[in-house]
């Protein structure tokens, strides 16, 4: 499969799915008009990429500055695709980055880690 | 210049919105530029006052998603749009200091099928404490079922109520120039 490389914008963030090294990387705010038409396309762009077979280890790093209710839904439901990916036996790493007193954000990281026990969910703060 | 001033009464408006606090209004026609170039600006406004992070986030987030509930489920449209794209709809929104916080209010016509839908959340979810906000915010999240015509996945007004320091307050009025549609008016504390 091609790299999917989408530059971000003031609503979108920047979104890098680089199958060649086997890492996703989403990074900025998320607030579309419409948060489902465009998670959507990445859940299905992702389940694509996890119906192929492979043994190497997936790493997913999200750091995300705002998300509004409907990407926050779309999000949960991105992970959610991860986690059946990994319930398939494939080994999948989650970096949730989140700036120290973003307590949105950490909380929204702490209910992933608690729905999704087959993903290695790692909580990052920084400042 | 001051014969226009005269004649829009606005000196008085403004003189108005300051004495009652007002930090933000907008009443007119909303889209997502329109959203996004507001967001910006309030959110410099914010960083120059120096308020705090979390704050500065709660109130923006607020203010994202009552706009953009304006831009999604308004009665009065400028676009015939089924696909949920750049949509441009009226509506009002307002931003006042409020004892050392902030208030967020808006409000916009609805059809009387959102009114019913809304009428029955919105009863329901004034009464909840936060720790039941919170449980069915969670619920909400994980459930797979869209609501019919719900473009923001359902979970808009949970959202504000979690962020809300008071519990959500809202109201519905007869809408001057649309008898078949009411006039839906939310508000939430920061």
């Amino acid at each position: 499969m091609d790299n999917l490389i989408l530059k971000g914008t003031k609503t979108t963030p920047e979104v890098e799915m680089r199958y060649d090294r086997h890492s996703i990387s989403m990074k900025g705010e998320a607030y579309p008009e419409n948060a489902v038409a465009y998670f959507g396309k990445l859940i299905d762009e992702l389940n694509r990429y996890l119906a192929v077979p492979e043994t190497r280890p997936l790493c997913v790093s999200m750091d995300l500055k705002y998300l509004n209710s409907a990407s926050t839904k779309m999000l949960y439901k991105f992970v959610e695709a991860l986690d059946r990916g990994a319930q398939k036996g494939r080994t999948i790493d989650l970096d949730w980055c989140f700036e120290s007193d973003d307590s949105m954000l950490e909380d929204f990281g702490e209910d992933l880690r608690e729905s999704f026990p087959n993903l290695e969910i790692k909580l990052a703060a920084y400042n | 210049m001051s014969a226009i001033l005269h004649e829009f009464k606005l000196e008085e408006f403004s003189k108005l919105a300051a004495s009652h606090e007002v930090f933000f209004y907008y009443s007119g026609f909303v889209s997502q530029p329109i959203i996004e170039a507001t967001a910006d600006a309030i959110r410099m406004r914010l960083e120059s006052k120096e308020v705090r992070f979390p704050s500065q986030r709660k109130l923006l987030g607020a203010f994202i998603e009552m706009a953009q509930n304006i831009v999604h489920y308004s009665a009065e449209s400028l676009t015939e749009n089924e696909e949920g794209n750049d949509e441009i709809r009226f509506g009002t929104l307002c931003i006042t200091s409020s004892d050392g916080g902030y208030r967020v209010n808006c409000s916009n016509p609805v059809s009387m099928e959102v009114f019913e839908r809304l009428d029955r959340k919105l009863s329901v979810l004034s009464k909840m404490t936060l720790d039941e906000i919170k449980v069915s915010y969670r619920k909400a999240l994980k459930s797979d079922d869209r609501e019919e015509n719900s473009k923001g996945g359902g979970i808009g007004l949970l959202t504000l109520a979690k962020d809300s320091k008071e519990p959500i307050e809202y109201a519905f009025t007869d809408c001057p120039h649309i008898p078949s549609a009411k006039t839906f008016h939310l508000s939430v504390t920061i």
